[in-house]
């Protein structure tokens, strides 16, 4: 075990084919918030601490520095998303039971994007208000969590960011939260996060096209994709 | 009739076509994770539809060597490839990563890559404090460009006309201030390169709507130049050893 008795560790969930800038967003954030708050300590953990694939096409690897074992009761937690290997993830054993273990001590538990989709998938966000990205909400409802379309949602210990950059909304949010906003400032400051869209912010009430022919897809096939973590969460696995 | 057929074909399948083009991402130890990934990450709508892979353009990351490359953050990454397998990139991008970004100046392999590379690329970018490693490479001497705010004055000590602005363009160089510019930057470019609509499909697939939750950055000089000012009497020592072979960098930024 790593964890220092006076050291908050935040650790954040890494494996294979996630969305890499899930990840990193806030990541970068808090990791910027604990060399000016050096009670906070942020860890990357995965199942093995090897080199892992991302979303980013081609050879390009990043290596977690902790196992799940070394880490068992950070302080706080993140779980990033993606799309096809996060679904598979929500039926990993590994990550299952490191999420629901870590959940039980940990005091802040956080998502990015479909990594809200984990944390539902082993009853974490049941009956509680979250977010996910607007493609994946569907999913989302299957486990009895209520949708609700902004950039991030706090309910209770959990706090779950809309899709992949809005993490780093999240990040500033949580950084305050945990120190205060003048912190959080700074930490904005460094990392020179001052955001000036080149075609303005998002439509939501427009996603037409592919993007959304792919929400349909994924809102029709959402009992689906739930179906076995559901199964698995019934048999207390 | 093959013949026809086959000259069909060839008109319908042009060489450029065929030809990937490699937008480089430029690594170093200590870089900003961040300054990469976010990016690298919006250049999806150029190298990935929803519809499969284009093979019109692809990223990659490149290093001086294809081994474990430690960030400002827990987490390493290993490149793609080293330099001499990316000899002409379409595109070069150089995230940022503060001192260490100082430090990278110094670094022989590195800028010699960046001069011979340049040559062909039709974009050379970088991202925050990435601009002094291009001006390391006298790529910006004389060129509108930005970086960090905190950086500001360091940069014009090495010739360049440092702008207040989000990202700017000079010719074929673009920089960006901060990771968010980095961002606004590369929403641009998959713009330019392919069409607005990409652009915006990207950005909506990455969520990028932002809300910071304080707003944006209150620009501040005075605080500016204190910051920078700490920073380098901490780093000196460091920063003295990696310029040890560059003596007309060391003059520019320190005497």
């Amino acid at each position: 075990m790593t964890t220092e008795q006076n050291e908050k560790t935040i650790a954040f969930v890494l494996y294979p084919g996630l969305t890499v800038l899930d990840l990193t967003g806030p990541l970068q954030v808090l990791t910027a918030l604990s060399e000016i708050a050096p009670e906070y300590r942020t860890v990357v953990v995965a199942e093995r601490a090897e080199p892992t694939d991302t979303d980013i096409p081609g050879e390009m690897k990043v290596i977690p520095n902790n196992t799940f074992e070394e880490v068992p009761h950070p302080f706080a937690f993140i779980v990033p998303g993606g799309v096809t290997p996060t679904l598979r993830a929500m039926s990993n054993e590994a990550i299952r039971s490191y999420v629901r273990s870590a959940a039980e001590t940990a005091e802040v538990v956080g998502s990015v994007c479909t990594g809200a989709l984990i944390l539902a998938s082993v009853g974490l966000l049941e009956g509680r208000q979250a977010t996910t990205h607007w493609a994946f909400y569907k999913v989302l409802e299957q486990f009895g969590t209520r949708y609700v379309r902004r950039r991030w949602v706090e309910d209770g210990k959990f706090i779950c960011s809309a899709g992949v950059s809005a993490g780093i909304d999240m990040a500033l949010q949580l950084a305050a939260r945990l120190t205060d906003e003048q912190m959080s400032r700074e930490v904005q400051y460094r990392l020179g996060y001052d955001p000036e869209p080149p075609f303005g912010g998002i439509d939501y009430e427009h996603i037409g096209g592919q993007l959304g022919v792919w929400r349909a897809g994924v809102s029709l096939a959402a009992p689906v994709i739930a179906a076995k973590p559901r199964r698995l969460t019934r048999q207390g696995r | 009739m093959p013949k026809s057929f086959a000259n069909l074909i060839k008109v319908g399948r042009p060489r450029e076509a065929r030809e990937t083009k490699s937008i480089a991402f430029v690594a170093y130890p200590g870089l900003t994770l961040l300054d990469l990934i976010a990016p690298m990450t919006t250049f999806l709508g150029l190298t990935r539809g929803l519809v499969g892979t284009s093979h019109h353009y692809r990223t990659v990351v490149v290093a001086e060597r294809v081994e474990p490359i430690g960030s400002d953050t827990p987490m390493a990454l290993i490149p793609d490839n080293a330099f001499e397998e990316v000899p002409a990139p379409f595109a070069l991008i150089v995230p940022g990563g503060g001192v260490s970004s100082l430090v990278a100046m110094g670094n022989e392999r590195l800028i010699n890559y960046l001069r011979f590379a340049q040559h062909g690329a039709e974009i050379v970018g970088s991202v925050s404090t990435g601009a002094f490693i291009l001006a390391a490479a006298s790529l910006l001497e004389g060129r509108q460009a930005t970086t960090h705010p905190a950086y500001a004055e360091l940069l014009q000590k090495l010739g360049v006309n440092y702008v207040e602005r989000d990202w700017v363009e000079d010719g074929r160089f673009i920089t960006a201030a901060g990771v968010s510019g980095g961002i606004d930057m590369a929403l641009y470019l998959v713009a330019r390169l392919k069409n607005e609509q990409e652009a915006k499909n990207i950005q909506t697939v990455i969520e990028y709507d932002p809300h910071p939750p304080f707003g944006g950055i209150e620009q501040n000089g005075g605080a500016c130049r204190d910051r920078l000012a700490t920073m380098l009497a901490e780093h000196r020592a460091d920063l003295e050893r990696a310029l040890a072979n560059r003596p007309d960098l060391h003059q520019k930024l320190f005497d």
